[in-house]
């Protein structure tokens, strides 16, 4: 009844409101801009630690290297298939630098590029086992993680690499206009991604094969190659997150990357990935992230053990696969 | 009606009709204890829906169902009721597991156990051996369902429905997949039924089968209700004539005037699938394919586009014989399919329109590795007004398009390549008569630019008007190709329902 009453310019607000804002908050991207949001001011009132310029950096710092996990995870599942190996390959990566580095005493832009080489062709191997053998992806990656995660134990003997040479270690020290530079990579690789997945050809074919793989296959996309592509790709932004993981931890640990493998797939999937294929972006796979590592963080400032983080985070990817399914059920 | 006493299932007048068109009208038939009744018409006719409508799949819009088990009659609801009340449905495959043992599949839901409350599997494999053996079919119990080849599933899927003590079973084609020697088993089996005065009704498009096989038969056309009549009354011309009997109509009117040969087909043959497979397609020719369900057009015209592999044949393209191993290289060569199932083969359903629309050709707008994307929408609004594709918006995802719109994105798709053949596969069904008739017009302006086209479709009349020339398949081999000015649809059917010996094509 309220409403006859109301002005025009007022019923024109109000449909603003509803045509453009509604709608934007519904979408995973909106929902998690909001709910972020609400959290940090709440973080912000309850505790004087976490709103300090210190912390917010160190937040986004901290967020790269499950970032650029999250979005190998989102690649591959746009693509209809998942991918728990992506952990592990970062893992191997940083500590195949590590040794390369503090073992051998390779030179640091020789020992990145054979790192890089390493995670990739990691990626690659999944590739060629998934589509040669049309295995079930989550087979193929549960079967090369384990084999990854014995390999690091193998080749660290089980101990932390530590002795890094400061020419390495003083990259990750860089600010450039105050401003760390594991930002500006994951800045890029996050613009990368983005350009790949809305430019090529590769991007696109992508969403085609994770939307039913008879229409790719009719539609004369290349499937082996397309396949070997996404995971490679994956295996990559892997590969770099665990450049980023040594530099933090001046050191590899033979666990590195283990917490990651499915906290970046629930990144992914809090940022509207559909485990189903063929939906899923860069933008959301980055908020996902960033809630993870919020929560997180907020955690500690709250002062919640790490104990009960380690519920909270298996909760939230609960919370995750639940909202793929309602939001598929919608 | 005062047939009570020996009816067992009734249908007066039954009506269904889905958006656009009316699958039933009026349509009557009643079933007899003891009775092999068959069922025929061309694809299209109501055949299906009327089986549906029995098994309770669907509602009807009008009339009624009665079934006559004791002497009342009752109406049923769904599929679960009907099969609680003895209706088996034999071409319902969903009954069966494919992962289990035949075996465990007979007494899945009532597996014996012993005092011990452990499944007695002895039991199990004892008691199924027996029910194999009463139907002389040699086969190990213990063996898997997916270790079977098609025509065993589709036995042994219908020896487990008439385990369920049914009263009534239908059996909806159920030799497609049958060899001549399984197809006799099947035959054995349904007498035996007959004997223990269960009902029988017989869906199948094969007139020889149903004429040996049926007591009475009841012919369908286009929804209606032709006749039902006792075999001893007719010949199979006459069954013939009353499932086409009609005109062909205008709107398959299209000029064409094929030229030299451009596409040859040599001796593709698969296993089971195919054999012996040779033709040849002139330039500005629409090459009608007909047949019956399983008569092997789809899968020649897949293997033809690189989707399958084949045992042997070769393809030569202008005089040059050309290699296809994937649907990227068929389309590289020039040679495009519109696949029998747009939804399932034809769409990436969650993507947009546009994206559908370019999806196979993102090669010819990608410069240095970059999409144009702006050259992207340009060609799908293109599209989209030249095949009016009716959609709100090129960005309006695909699945909520109609049929019509849906099979046209699908054609679009195949346009954005440079293709000198283009394949369509059952491109007109499920999708309106307007729609329908834009197709033909897409066709007919593809033969004016030059194109060749092979065109796959069951459906007579259509097949008839716009082919130049129709190879006619059956069991998975060409039994003939003839113009189509010579064709009626009493001769293709005729030859359609022939099946071929198979021994004479290993020679």
């Amino acid at each position: 009844m309220a409403k006859q009453y109301s002005t025009a310019e007022e019923n024109s607000a109000i449909n603003k409101f509803n045509e453009y804002i509604v709608p934007f908050f519904k979408t995973p991207e909106g929902t998690l801009i909001l709910v972020i949001f609400i959290i940090s001011i709440a973080l912000s009132i309850v505790t004087d630690s976490f709103l300090t310029t210190y912390n917010i950096f160190n937040l986004f710092r901290q967020s790269t290297v499950l970032g650029l996990i999250a979005i190998a995870s989102l690649i591959v599942i746009i693509s209809g298939g998942i991918d728990v190996s992506v952990g592990a390959i970062a893992g191997l990566t940083a500590m195949n630098l590590a040794i390369f580095l503090g073992v051998f005493s390779y030179p640091v832009f020789l020992s990145v590029i054979f790192a890089i080489l390493i995670g990739t062709g990691a990626g690659l191997f999944n590739g060629i086992i998934i589509h040669e053998t049309r295995m079930p992806s989550f087979i193929a990656t549960l079967g090369t993680m384990t084999i990854m995660q014995g390999a690091i134990k193998l080749l660290s003997g089980g101990r932390t690499v530590s002795g890094l040479p400061g020419s390495f270690t003083s990259i990750g020290m860089i600010d450039i206009f105050g401003i760390n530079i594991f930002l500006y990579i994951w800045m890029f690789f996050i613009l990368l991604t983005w350009v790949i997945i809305k430019y090529t050809k590769f991007g696109r074919n992508i969403f085609v094969l994770g939307s039913n793989m008879e229409v790719a296959k009719l539609s004369g996309i290349n499937l082996r190659k397309t396949t070997y592509l996404t995971y490679s790709f994956a295996g990559f932004l892997c590969s770099i997150s665990g450049i980023l993981l040594t530099l933090r931890l001046f050191s590899a640990v033979p666990t590195g990357g283990q917490g990651y493998n499915l906290t970046g797939i629930a990144a992914a999937v809090i940022g509207g990935a559909s485990l189903k294929g063929a939906t899923g972006s860069v933008q959301g796979a980055v908020l996902g992230t960033l809630l993870v590592m919020l929560i997180r963080n907020g955690g500690v400032h709250i002062g919640i053990t790490p104990f009960v983080m380690e519920v909270i985070t298996g909760a939230l990817i609960i919370i995750a696969v639940a909202l793929d399914t309602f939001r598929k059920t919608d | 009606m005062s047939v009570k006493h020996d009816s067992l299932l009734e249908v007066d007048n039954v009506s269904k009709g889905f958006p656009g068109v009316q699958a039933l009208k009026k349509v009557s038939l009643q079933l007899k204890k003891g009775e092999i009744h068959g069922l025929v018409g061309e694809n299209g006719a109501g055949k299906s829906t009327l089986v549906k409508i029995i098994t309770g799949a669907y509602k009807q819009d009008d009339g009624i169902v009665k079934f006559f088990k004791n002497s009342e009659g009752i109406s049923i609801k769904d599929p679960i009721e009907a099969q609680k009340f003895g209706i088996a449905a034999a071409y319902q495959h969903l009954t069966i597991v494919p992962e289990i043992s035949i075996g465990e599949n007979f007494f899945v839901g009532k597996l014996p156990l012993n005092k011990m409350g452990v499944v007695n599997w002895e039991q199990v494999y004892s008691k199924s051996k027996k029910i194999l053996q009463e139907y002389n079919i040699n086969l190990n119990p213990r063996t898997k369902i997916n270790r079977l080849s098609v025509a065993q599933q589709a036995l042994v899927t219908i020896i487990k429905a008439t385990l369920q003590d049914p009263y009534l079973v239908i059996f909806d084609e159920p030799t497609a997949h049958l060899s001549n020697e399984q197809s006799e088993m099947l035959y054995n089996l349904i007498f035996r039924l007959k004997e223990k005065g269960i009902g029988i009704l017989y869906v199948s498009h094969y007139i020889e089968e149903v004429m040996e096989l049926c007591d009475r038969i009841t012919v369908l056309k286009d929804g209606r209700l032709i006749d039902t009549v006792g075999v001893d009354d007719v010949n199979e011309n006459k069954i013939m004539e009353m499932m086409v009997g009609r005109k062909i109509e205008e709107m398959y009117d299209l000029n064409t005037c094929p030229k030299e040969e451009v596409l040859r087909v040599e001796d593709f043959s698969k296993n089971n699938t195919f054999q012996n497979i040779s033709f040849s397609l002139k330039k500005q020719e629409i090459l009608g394919f007909f047949g019956l369900e399983g008569a092997g057009r789809t899968e020649v015209m897949r293997s033809l586009f690189g989707a399958d592999k084949r045992e042997k044949g070769q393809v030569f393209l202008e005089g040059e014989e050309i290699f296809i191993d994937t649907p990227e290289d068929a389309l590289n060569h020039g040679i495009g399919l519109i696949p029998e199932d747009r939804m399932t083969q034809g769409l990436a359903l969650p993507l947009s329109t546009s994206d559908n629309i370019n999806m196979s050709s993102y090669d010819s707008i990608t410069k240095f590795g970059v999409l144009n994307l702006k050259n992207a929408v340009e060609r799908a609004k293109e599209f989209i007004k030249k095949l009016d594709i009716r959609t709100p918006s090129f960005k309006t995802k695909v699945e909520k398009l109609s049929g019509g719109n849906q099979q046209k994105t699908v054609i679009a798709k195949m346009l954005c390549r440079e293709l000198d053949v283009l394949i369509f596969d059952e491109a007109t069904t499920g999708v309106d008569v307007g729609a329908k008739v834009e197709i033909y017009r897409i066709i007919e302006r593809l033969i004016n630019e030059g194109k060749s086209i092979i065109f796959i479709s069951s459906y007579l009349p259509e097949v008839i008007g716009i082919s130049d020339r129709i190879v006619v398949m059956s069991q998975g081999q060409i039994v003939g190709i003839i113009d189509a000015q010579e064709a009626s649809e009493e001769k293709l059917l005729k030859m359609a329902s022939k099946i071929p010996k198979k021994e004479n094509f290993h020679g």
